[in-house]
């Protein structure tokens, strides 16, 4: 197991390296030239020796393929390099990436909770009201454009009602940090939480059903064994199992929606600085969110592995 | 002697299938969702393409009668700059649905065919394109799009369609290679493969058809995935060029909170649309599943 | 597998209090929702920066070398304050000042006693120091960059300054009255190209009412008394400036007590909210076509180099009707306003019918498509661009439109379009003229460094009387509708808002909200 393990993690290493590669590589292929976004054209064509001297500075100057080694030592020993604006890229990335764990990580809990509890009552009580009423709100939640739940929930709660703030994440005048964070993180968690909600019920319900109808809950059950807890020991553990896995799996959906989710709720994280970053042709933050989200991305699928190796020994005899 | 036991098993085989259709049918008839999702897909598309072939006008403005709430003239009412909503939401349709489908229906055949060589063959072949599947899974989105755009220079619909395609090939490849690779080691491929059957023909012809249903469950699902996708690139401006009607780019008018509040109906309708048809196809692909999946017949 | 669902279970409980020990109200009528105490707003003047105009990014203040805005007016001060017009000034750090007859030197007198929020001494050295690196830096305004290029000597004595121009600038008074002076002694060793961006910012030494309290990256920075400031106390003790992407949903949830725009979205929803006054500005707001035509690096756009097509082109749009897509535009015809006295007469006509006869005799390549380049991406400019696409259209043409995420580098480096369209907050009616300049850096690589403009151009510079000054944007109106190189659609009216929170004094007016003006805030009141 603990090969395998180390195998795995290994092998993250490669992966991350030839996406740097790409990333590095492709944003060199678009042609955007650096200096234009530092430098207006006006300065530009004014102080030509000057750019000149800042390319070199820049080491613009050198072969693609040294730029390329100095950037990734550069990563490998912790120097992030700087934005195009002139910040280390590793400040907005030590004050932005907390911001959006913060964001996912509760979403993520939250969706799990509500979508695995709505599941299993639902498969329980299969054709319940609860099922029923569960099971369309999931459809729903899976069914509405993510950045258009978000934008109804600021009409409704920041505009209509007033009761929690329509952008960022933390108020000038908040006097209690707590409060502030939960009244900041309310809406956008919940918009990301409707979206994953559906799925994981889904999948919960499903898992659920397939165990309450196996053999060994019968037999459970024949035994005189309580009902909660056949529910609970052997219907819950055994369909959790999968159910994790499905969650690993979501964590990317969850990325690439709270890019947008922050985006509609100006929320400062790491998705609005990569959209940004993007607009703005900063190609030196592009390639480090990239390569956070890469990262994590393989972690996650890691994990997954790991996770069904864990589960199904075939899976580890198989490699 | 041998060649009419071939033809009288492919014509039992044949008869086997059919009545094995009219099963399914039935089956699938008998989900009410699902027959329910089957309609409105249908009715929408139709709507949607007679509406491109009738050549309703979509892109007039008439900027005396911008946001004006529908009425007979303009039955879904009209947009920020007095085109009628109705039109556009069809000719959306029309776009959104071609990007939907094209793009789930490629890059599942891309999906399958990769799973199906990885599945099959195993070994270094299959340690490859996991690998290669991985880095796409694992690679932004965003930053293609980005990239793309980029080098092109311009937000054309041809640079969303090949970047789905790119990345969104990876599920239904890991689902065939994961079949695959538990059917090559069934009796009837062994059989196959000891008459001296190709290669190919064991894995396209003889194993793919029993993959087929999974296959056809996910590209349904995938289109709404697809749809829904472009209406959040869109959003973020980056997607198709605002020219191009597509419903992510009519929805895109919600931005403003002024419009949310005083124009429900310009995001209404398209809003509507959307999520109509991805309900619908979830519905459809709901009912695909129970009747297709092997485990519950 | 235990432990994980331990923890999950454990961060959903944290979860749940964090519900349960939410106190607020939710008053529908006033809402509030930041976490603070009742009332904590009232002794607190709520600004806030869009991070949506291209050069605010929400890490930092913004530099006030580019645009100015409410926030760094209330930190940074000029030599000279201007009034609401923008064009006639009064003294601020100056105490007092001459100008020699030939408008040649300027003699400066700087206050005796003036300090930076840090303590340290304001001297001549920093205003002297911001005029000379202003000239080297990258974020900067060009009507600085035109202004102080006619600077020949500067140099002080004392607490005076004396400065020489190489030709008469008639608005040099007015360009030192938005000019900040900044302090050298934090600034000094840091390269001019990287000036706006430098650490400097995230915690800036000002000599305004103002100096720096706290940055929040990515949500707020506050600003607290300058207990140097020389002058009265301002009555507003506190302010906050929040880092927003939209203006409107600010004001709709209450959080912002002033802010300003001119999109039809933000003016409508505004209008809308009874909790603010809005006052209409004053400001030139062009809204204008540049054609792409040869830059002087000899990238020649051949498409439009015949006069006739460009004159076609624009027949074909209808202005006066893409005016209405904003609440208070105005078509003009030149960089002169229509109502202006130097106003020649010439009218730019639509007439769609024309127009198609004419791009077919002009001999343009109907089979081309032709390719238009803007940079807002606001519901308002995507609708104007539509419709213009349509009337394109109509005419006959192939046309397809581009949004530009790099505006500047699009339009002036790479290049790759016909017809650009493009916003400029104009300071004066020179500037939209200086843009015609063979020297001027972003338009001679579009207008091929064309010289015909620049005698009348000098001529209006160094006009000192209003008949000189009409002569001279009488002759440039002429040369720019005969050379069809900029055609503008409208100028756009802009809209202060401010919330009843604020109480101003009498008679406060307001200029244009990305330059700076008296507006007399050491008296505004909160209530």
């Amino acid at each position: 197991m603990l090969k395998f393990i180390l195998k795995k993690l290994l092998l993250m290493i490669p992966m991350l390296i030839v996406i740097s590669f790409i990333v590095y590589f492709g944003l060199q292929l678009t042609g955007i030239d650096p200096i234009n976004s530092m430098v207006s054209p006006e300065v530009l064509s004014a102080n030509a020796d000057r750019i000149d001297e800042l390319r070199e500075e820049l080491g613009l100057n050198d072969p693609l393929i040294v730029q390329y080694g100095r950037w990734l030592g550069g990563i490998l020993t912790g120097d992030l390099g700087y934005g195009l604006d002139g910040t280390p890229i590793a400040r907005t990335i030590a004050t932005r990436l907390p911001y959006t764990l913060e964001l996912a990580g509760y979403s993520l809990i939250l969706s799990a909770i509500i979508g695995i509890g709505i599941g299993i009552i639902s498969a329980i009580r299969q054709n319940g009201v609860i099922d029923y009423v569960g099971r369309v709100l999931a459809v729903l939640g899976q069914a509405v454009p993510q950045f258009l739940v978000g934008i109804l929930m600021i009409w409704i709660f920041s505009i209509k009602l007033g009761w929690f703030p329509a952008s960022n994440r933390v108020d000038p005048m908040a006097t209690n940090a707590f409060v502030d964070a939960f009244l900041h993180l309310f809406l956008p968690v919940a918009t990301l939480t409707i979206g994953m909600v559906a799925v994981l019920m889904r999948y919960a319900r499903n898992t659920m059903l397939d165990v309450l109808n196996s053999d060994y809950i019968k037999t459970a059950r024949s035994k005189g064994i309580p009902e909660w807890k056949v529910y609970l020991k052997h219907g819950f553990r055994n369909a959790m199992k999968p159910v994790l896995v499905i969650l690993m799996f979501r964590i990317p959906t969850l990325i690439g929606g709270s890019v947008v989710i922050e985006s509609v709720f100006s929320y400062p994280g790491i998705g609005t600085t990569m959209t940004n970053a993007i607009t703005s042709n900063d190609y030196p933050v592009v390639m480090v969110t990239t390569l956070i989200i890469a990262a994590t991305m393989l972690v996650c699928s890691f994990m997954v592995d790991v996770l069904n190796a864990l589960l199904d020994p075939r899976v580890r005899l198989g490699e | 002697m041998g060649n009419q036991a071939t033809v009288s098993i492919k014509e039992q085989n044949k008869s086997a299938a059919s009545s094995l259709l009219k099963k399914n049918i039935r089956k699938f008839l008998n989900n009410k969702l699902a027959v329910l999702g089957l309609l409105v897909v249908v009715i929408m598309l139709v709507a949607c393409v007679v509406g491109a072939i009738i050549g309703v006008d979509f892109s007039t403005p008439h900027l005396d009668q911008m946001k004006s709430a529908p009425s007979g003239t303009y039955l879904f009412g009209t947009d920020t700059i007095g085109r009628d909503l109705l039109s556009r939401v069809l000719i959306g349709g029309c776009y959104s649905i071609f990007i939907g489908v094209f793009c789930a229906v490629v890059s599942s055949v891309i999906g399958a065919a990769l799973g199906a060589v990885a599945g099959y063959f195993g070994g270094k072949v299959d340690a490859v394109i996991v690998r290669i599947s991985e880095l796409f899974q694992a690679f932004p989105q965003l930053v293609l799009v980005m990239m793309l755009v980029a080098i092109l220079n311009q937000r054309g619909l041809g640079n969303l369609l090949f970047i789905f395609v790119v990345t969104g090939w990876m599920t239904t490849f890991r689902m065939v290679r994961n079949e695959y690779m538990s059917l090559k080691n069934e009796t009837y491929v062994k059989v196959c493969e000891a008459f001296g059957m190709s290669r190919s023909n064991v894995m396209f012809k003889q194993i793919l058809p029993n993959v087929m249903s999974p296959i056809i469950v996910s590209t349904t699902t995938n289109v709404a995935y697809f749809i829904l996708q472009e209406a959040s690139l869109s959003f973020i401006g980056l997607g198709v060029q605002d020219s191009t009607p597509t419903w992510g780019n009519i929805l895109n008018a919600a931005k403003s909170l002024q419009v949310v509040t005083e124009s429900w109906w310009i995001w209404v309708f398209p809003g509507l649309a959307i999520t109509l048809f991805v309900l619908a196809i979830n519905f459809l692909g709901d009912g695909l599943r129970d009747v297709l999946d092997a485990k519950q017949q | 597998m235990k432990k994980l669902i331990a923890l999950a279970l454990a961060l959903a409980m944290v979860f749940t209090l964090a519900a349960c020990t939410n106190p607020d109200s939710g008053d529908s009528q006033n809402p509030n929702p930041s976490g603070s105490t009742p009332g904590g707003t009232s002794d607190t003047l709520r600004l806030a920066l869009s991070t949506n105009d291209g050069s605010t990014t929400d890490d930092k203040v913004p530099t006030p070398w580019y645009n100015r805005n409410m926030a760094t007016n209330l930190m940074f001060r000029s030599l000279f304050i201007a009034d609401s017009s923008l064009s006639s000034v009064s003294p601020d750090l100056a105490e007092s000042y001459t100008i020699s007859d030939d408008g040649l030197t300027y003699t400066i007198t700087l206050k005796d006693g003036l300090k930076w929020s840090d303590g340290e001494a304001l001297t001549v050295d920093d205003v002297i120091w911001s005029i000379e690196t202003a000239q080297a830096t990258a974020m900067i305004n060009a009507i600085y960059t035109s202004a102080f290029a006619k600077i020949d000597t500067i140099s002080a004595e004392g607490n005076v300054i004396t400065m020489t121009l190489t030709e008469p600038y008639s608005a040099m008074l007015d360009v030192l009255g938005q000019f900040a002076i900044l302090p050298k002694h934090c600034l000094e060793g840091v390269d001019p190209l990287n000036l706006d961006t430098n650490e400097f910012w995230q915690n800036p030494v000002t000599n305004g009412y103002f100096a720096m309290g706290e940055l929040n990256v990515g949500n707020y920075f506050t600003l607290v008394v300058n207990p140097n400031y020389e002058g009265t106390a301002p009555k507003i003790q506190k302010v906050t400036v929040s880092f927003v992407n939209d203006f409107l949903t600010a004001a709709q949830s209450s959080s912002v007590d002033y802010l300003y725009g001119n999109a039809t979205d933000l003016v409508e929803g505004m209008e809308s909210l009874t909790n603010y006054t809005s006052y209409e500005v004053e400001v030139l707001f062009y809204k204008y076509f540049i054609f792409n035509m040869a830059g002087t690096d000899g990238k020649t756009n051949e498409a439009m180099q015949n006069v006739e097509v460009r004159k076609a082109l624009i027949e074909a749009i209808d202005r006066a009707t893409l005016a209405t897509l904003y609440p208070s535009a105005t078509v003009l015809n030149s960089g002169v306003p229509n109502e202006h006295e130097a106003y020649n007469g010439f009218e730019y006509t639509f007439d769609a019918e024309k127009a198609k006869a004419d791009i077919q005799a002009s001999g343009y390549d109907m089979s081309r498509t032709l390719r238009i380049c803007y940079y807002n991406n606001d519901q308002t400019s995507v609708d104007l661009i539509n419709t213009i696409v349509y009337y394109l259209q109509q005419a006959g043409l192939t046309v397809e439109a581009t949004l530009s995420n790099d505006g500047t580098t699009d339009l002036f480096t790479t290049r790759e379009y016909d017809i650009g369209f493009k916003g400029k907050s104009s300071f004066s009616i020179d500037e939209w003229y200086t843009e015609y300049a063979s020297d001027d850096a972003l338009f001679q690589m579009i207008f091929n460094g064309d010289t015909d403009f620049d005698p009348l151009l000098a001529e209006l510079s160094s006009a000192t009387d209003t008949a000189s000054r009409n002569a001279a944007l009488e002759k440039l109106q002429a040369l720019e509708q005969e050379k069809v190189y900029k055609v503008p659609l409208f100028t756009v009216g802009n809209y202060v808002f401010m919330s009843n929170n604020v109480k101003l004094p009498a008679g406060t007016e307001f200029c244009n909200p990305l330059y700076n003006c008296d507006v007399d805030f050491a008296n505004w009141e909160l209530a």
